[in-house]
């Protein structure tokens, strides 16, 4: 039963070991600093939209000024 | 944040016709402040009572489609309008009050775009705060 235990354990090394030569070892520290990238991130606009989102809220504008009676009829489906 | 779904999506749709409702309140009030003939007290039924719950609804029916296939949400936000207009004309028409008929071909192309620009940049974000993709 001993000898079977130290068996294995001897295996256990041999498997231990051969993983260690295949898998590299896993980095434990940063290859750079973060900051400053989250630091661009926090201060870029977070959304920006595009042309034609601009483009229906300038027809939508414009149509509220030209026909500023119908923003009550707007609001009523709002 | 993987519990209540639906609910969730429910209260992120709801709160956008709430915040709206206390601008549309305040521009029924006046108008009816300037002119008595605007019947405040039936008008405000449809926005205050039916259009959030629509918004609600229509919410947890994207979050249900959503778990299924990815669509685009502004144009889903721009369909309840199918549903919305016509419910809205005819509670204005049981109610008793009327619109200038110009405004049945304007009024829905307007109330399009502003549900695809509110559903796509606002419900969304909602959609987001509450962890609904």
């Amino acid at each position: 039963m001993i000898r079977n235990n130290e068996k294995d354990k001897d295996k256990d090394k041999d498997i231990q070991c051969l993983l260690q030569s295949v898998f590299p070892p896993a980095d434990q520290q940063l290859r750079r600093d973060l900051w400053p990238a989250m630091l661009n991130r926090m201060q870029t606009p977070s959304f920006a939209l595009p042309w034609y989102d601009w483009a229906l809220l300038a027809a939508l504008g414009g149509w509220a000024v030209i026909a500023p009676q119908g923003i009550l009829q707007l609001l009523y489906q709002l | 944040m993987n519990r209540h779904l639906y609910l969730r999506a429910y209260m992120a749709g709801i709160a956008v016709p709430t915040v709206f409702f206390l601008i549309a309140m305040f521009a029924f009030t006046l108008a009816n402040y300037r002119d008595a003939s605007v019947p405040i007290d039936r008008v405000i039924v449809f926005p205050m009572v039916l259009i959030p719950n629509f918004w609600g609804a229509w919410n947890v029916l994207y979050a249900w489609l959503n778990r299924h296939r990815q669509i685009p949400i502004g144009l889903h936000g721009a369909a309840l309008v199918v549903l919305i207009v016509p419910i809205g004309f005819g509670v204005a028409k049981l109610l008793g009050f009327v619109f200038v008929a110009h405004d049945l071909l304007i009024g829905p192309a307007v109330a399009l775009i502003v549900y695809y620009l509110l559903w796509k940049y606002v419900v969304s974000f909602l959609n987001r705060v509450v962890d609904i993709a």
